[in-house]
């Protein structure tokens, strides 16, 4: 090789050389002033909906379809998360606010969201004597926890709720790790220690401040970028009002009736479910947070299966035993604190229900809003308080 | 693909261009572009099943099946063709072992089924290696290379239609026992078939210099275009090829245009492309009544998300080959913005576009007009011509009626194109002096020819022609 052409080699290696230093200095000099400058949670309060798009009817998730499908996207952080829902919009003078708290039987799995109990109830058109019609809001979230209830009920009060109705089931307040690791609970452990010390929780949580590495951009750059898809599935959201994109197996899915021989509930066998295994401290924390705004409490129905050891178990979620124990445990508390509560557990015959034993179908939904809307018109004409 | 593993390409480029002796970088790109075509295959079934194994194998066994068809009888280039052949061998072999072990663990490792393949290619590799090519005469390569180039066009159309696909599927699932394959995808092979036909043919009619079997195989599946092309020639590539032996130095020149090229193609690819799709037209688009205008904002968005994603990959592919030292033929040239149809099927997937003039159009056409038997027009030879070249491009991309229906909307524009551009030739040229006028023109065609090609997107977006009938009618708001 001659003179000249090693030193070429050598003036184009280090040309090389220097682009790759500079590139990485500059890269790491923008995730360090990301990193100190911090500026997700001014991010998460931008938002599209309610504004140049309709907020959605229901808060985003998406497990299934392809995001250019459902035009949908899972999100945990509160502030995006809320700040693209319906609710977060400007109330009407004549409305009368419903929120409703619950797991993804009442969001709506695996149905359109005009199919659900909030679309329903508000296509009935209910109005009050004084004038103000009802207007129910869809605050459910997937996964069951109590816990994620707690967090998104303590955010919307600053939306100014009328009543709050608040659908549980057995495994939503099972004291079990859904409460600790659900996805919304993780994503805000900050506002989630705060209601822990306010409320005397007993929640072992780890610490909530994110570290230095945490925050440079590298390490934020999926939920940036969710951050940022969020908002631009807000067009196609508001341009067609398709949130979810189920296929017709998951819609006319049929529930086993069989089951297995299985009694124990988690980690418990018959006869006694040891009532400090039930969240009972968080249910009384939404309570106390929801303060004179009144709270309907509904044991959301089960699918209850009609055929193999179904004197065993009710179905593939709760074992009898159990199932039974936590509805007396409910009772008591109910009437110990004077809580409206309402127990619907067996109200939707077992072909009303869809891919689970916790979700309804289309009919199941209907049949819902036709038991739940008389008791918020109820509620809502006494006006009195259920703690 | 992701960005990483165009990162990690990048690298390994850069790596190939100053860390190898200059004498191991032929045999390197060989070897990493048969890596490459199970690596892809194993990135687009996202995990080590069968069929990552079967189609590249069937790759390689089909191109060496050319070779055999088309291999010169130099005695200077035998030794390395032995060569090139045993390490093709030994790098597939180790790589479907390995593939093997992984999916099902070395004490799972099916030796039987192993040995079949391994018995078979041995034996393939012992006739190889050992026999002597024969001299054929001229009729009987011709018959040779027309039955090649057959057996490839039957391949391409068993595995793009989708009936004849399925029924393969379950074939294979019966016999090789593939549990989960959503469509039997052969990756890469409507471009290594064009490449494989256009070797065969041009090695008959002599127009190909005689290549060795290591310039051959690395032309056919070099990993930069394997994917999405762009489809070289082969006499092109070899200029390049040859040169990689020659030249040490990466010219900082060459650094700069193929990494930018790279990071302009992945921007355009991941960032533009990637957030066009959330509104692009689809099969999963619900477009009912009363939306008109998002159907309007789903077909413009899908016209610029299809341009930016292929150019994209386009612009990566041609980048990474700078790097490598193979500079690609350009597939793009701002096809948007011609003023007539003929100009953008001369500006859209260039080397396409080539191929089917150069293999099609240009051969239907003279047959037809040589032909003194049946008389024929010359509009109805070109008419004839311009659907039948536009069919093959429509079908190649799939064998089923919404691209059938898609290279005939293009056909009979093109058709219409020349008879208008014949007519008003004259016109045409007297807008010379008429530059406000001229300039008029020429945007109401860069609309019209835009807007043309955007209607014809709806076929190609939409597998369902009914869908694509409803979608027309949302756009009128009928």
């Amino acid at each position: 090789m001659s003179t000249e052409q090693m030193t070429g080699e050598r003036q184009s290696c280090m040309f090389a050389i220097r682009v790759v230093f500079k590139a990485g200095i500059i890269f790491a000099l923008i995730n360090l002033l990301y990193a100190l400058c911090n500026p997700m949670p001014v991010l998460e309060q931008i938002s599209i909906y309610n504004s140049l798009v309709p907020g959605r009817e229901r808060l985003p998730f998406n497990d299934y379809a392809n995001l250019n499908q459902a035009y949908n996207i899972s999100i945990t952080s509160l502030d995006p998360m809320m700040r693209s829902h319906v609710v977060t919009g400007p109330k009407p003078e004549d409305e009368y606010r419903v929120l409703l708290l619950g797991d993804s039987g009442l969001w709506g799995s695996p149905l359109t969201w005009e199919e659900t109990l909030s679309a329903r109830i508000n296509a009935a058109g209910y109005t009050l004597p004084d004038g103000k019609y009802i207007r129910t809001y869809n605050l459910g979230y997937p996964f069951t926890s109590v816990s994620a209830n707690l967090l998104i009920l303590d955010y919307a009060m600053d939306y100014e709720p009328d009543m709050i109705v608040w659908f549980i089931t057995l495994d939503s307040i099972y004291r079990q790790s859904t409460l600790t690791a659900h996805p919304i609970v993780i994503d805000n452990l900050e506002r989630m220690n705060n209601l822990s010390k306010q409320y005397n929780l007993d929640f072992p949580l780890d610490n909530a401040q994110p570290t230095f590495g945490e925050q440079l951009l590298y390490k934020q750059r999926r939920k940036l970028a969710d951050l940022i898809r969020l908002q631009l599935l807000g067009v196609p959201w508001g341009m067609t009002g398709i949130d979810s994109s189920y296929p017709t197996s998951a819609r006319s899915f049929a529930l086993a009736d069989d089951l297995e021989d299985i009694v124990e509930y988690k980690t418990f066998l018959p006869p006694t479910l040891p009532p400090d295994v039930v969240g009972f401290d968080i249910l009384m924390a939404g309570l106390a947070r929801a303060g004179d705004t009144p709270v309907l409490i509904v044991n959301e129905p089960i699918f209850i299966a009609d055929g193999k050891n179904s004197d065993l178990r009710y179905n593939s979620y709760y074992p009898r035993w159990a199932y039974d124990a936590y509805r007396e445990i409910m009772a008591e508390k109910a009437a110990a604190h004077n809580w409206y509560y309402v127990d619907l557990w067996n109200s939707i015959p077992r072909d009303e229900f869809a891919n689970t034993p916790l979700h309804p179908n289309l009919e199941g939904h209907q049949r819902l809003s036709d038991l739940i809307a008389p008791e918020i018109m109820q509620l809502a004409e006494t006006s009195s308080t259920v703690r | 693909m992701q960005p990483i593993h165009i990162a990690g390409l990048v690298v390994l480029a850069i790596v190939y261009r100053w860390l190898l002796p200059v004498r191991w970088r032929q045999w390197f790109l060989l070897v990493t572009s048969i890596i490459g075509i199970y690596w892809f295959q194993f990135l687009w079934a996202g995990s080590a099943s069968p069929r990552v194994i079967v189609y590249p194998t069937m790759t390689l066994g089909l191109t060496l099946g050319v070779w055999w068809l088309i291999r010169p009888d130099e005695p200077t280039s035998q030794q390395e063709n032995r060569a090139t052949f045993l390490v093709t061998l030994l790098a597939a072999l180790g790589i479907v072992l390995l593939l093997e072990w992984r999916r099902t663990g070395l004490h799972e490792l099916n030796i039987f089924g192993l040995k079949r393949g391994a018995t078979l290619l041995l034996t393939a590799a012992a006739i190889f290696i050992g026999s002597r090519r024969w001299q054929w005469p001229k009729q009987t390569h011709l018959w040779l290379t027309a039955i090649g180039i057959l057996t490839i066009v039957g391949l391409f159309v068993l595995f793009k239609q989708p009936t004849l696909n399925t029924l393969l599927f379950e074939l294979l699932a019966r016999s090789i026992g593939l549990s989960y394959l959503p469509e039997a995808q052969w990756i890469g092979f409507s471009y290594v078939a064009f490449r494989l036909i256009h070797v065969l043919r041009d090695t008959q009619t002599g127009k190909i210099p005689h290549l060795t079997l290591r310039q051959y195989l690395t032309y056919v599946i070099f990993p930069p275009a394997y994917l999405s092309g762009p489809i070289d020639r082969v006499e092109r590539f070899n200029q390049d090829y040859e040169e990689l032996n020659a030249n040490r130095a990466l010219p900082a020149s060459q650094v700069i245009d193929g990494g930018s090229r790279v990071m302009i193609g992945m921007f355009k690819k991941f960032v533009i492309a990637d957030t066009l799709a959330f509104f692009a037209l689809s099969p999963y688009s619900v477009l009912g009544e009363g939306q008109a205008l998002w159907t309007w904002i789903t077909l413009y968005t899908y016209a610029f998300q299809l341009y930016f994603d292929f150019s994209g990959y386009t612009d990566i592919a041609i980048g990474l080959g700078m790097l490598i030292g193979i500079k690609l033929p350009e597939n793009f040239n701002q096809p948007y913005l011609k003023q007539n149809l003929t100009s953008f099927w001369q500006s859209w997937h260039i080397t396409l576009s080539n191929w089917v003039r150069f293999y099609v159009f240009n051969p239907l056409a003279r047959g037809m007009l040589k032909n003194k038997q049946i008389k024929r027009s010359p509009r109805l030879v070109l008419f004839i011509s311009h659907i039948t070249t536009m069919l093959v491009i429509g079908l190649w991309h799939g064998i089923s009626w919404n691209f059938a229906i898609w290279g005939v909307w293009h056909g009979i524009g093109l058709f219409i194109h020349k008879v208008w551009s014949d007519r008003t030739a004259k016109w045409y040229r007297s807008l010379e002096e008429k530059p406000r006028l001229k300039r008029a023109w020429s945007v109401a065609g860069v609309l019209l020819t835009f807007h043309y090609v955007l209607f014809g997107w709806v076929w190609f977006a939409l597998p369902d022609p009914a869908r694509s009938i409803q979608t027309f009618r949302n756009l009128l708001g009928v």
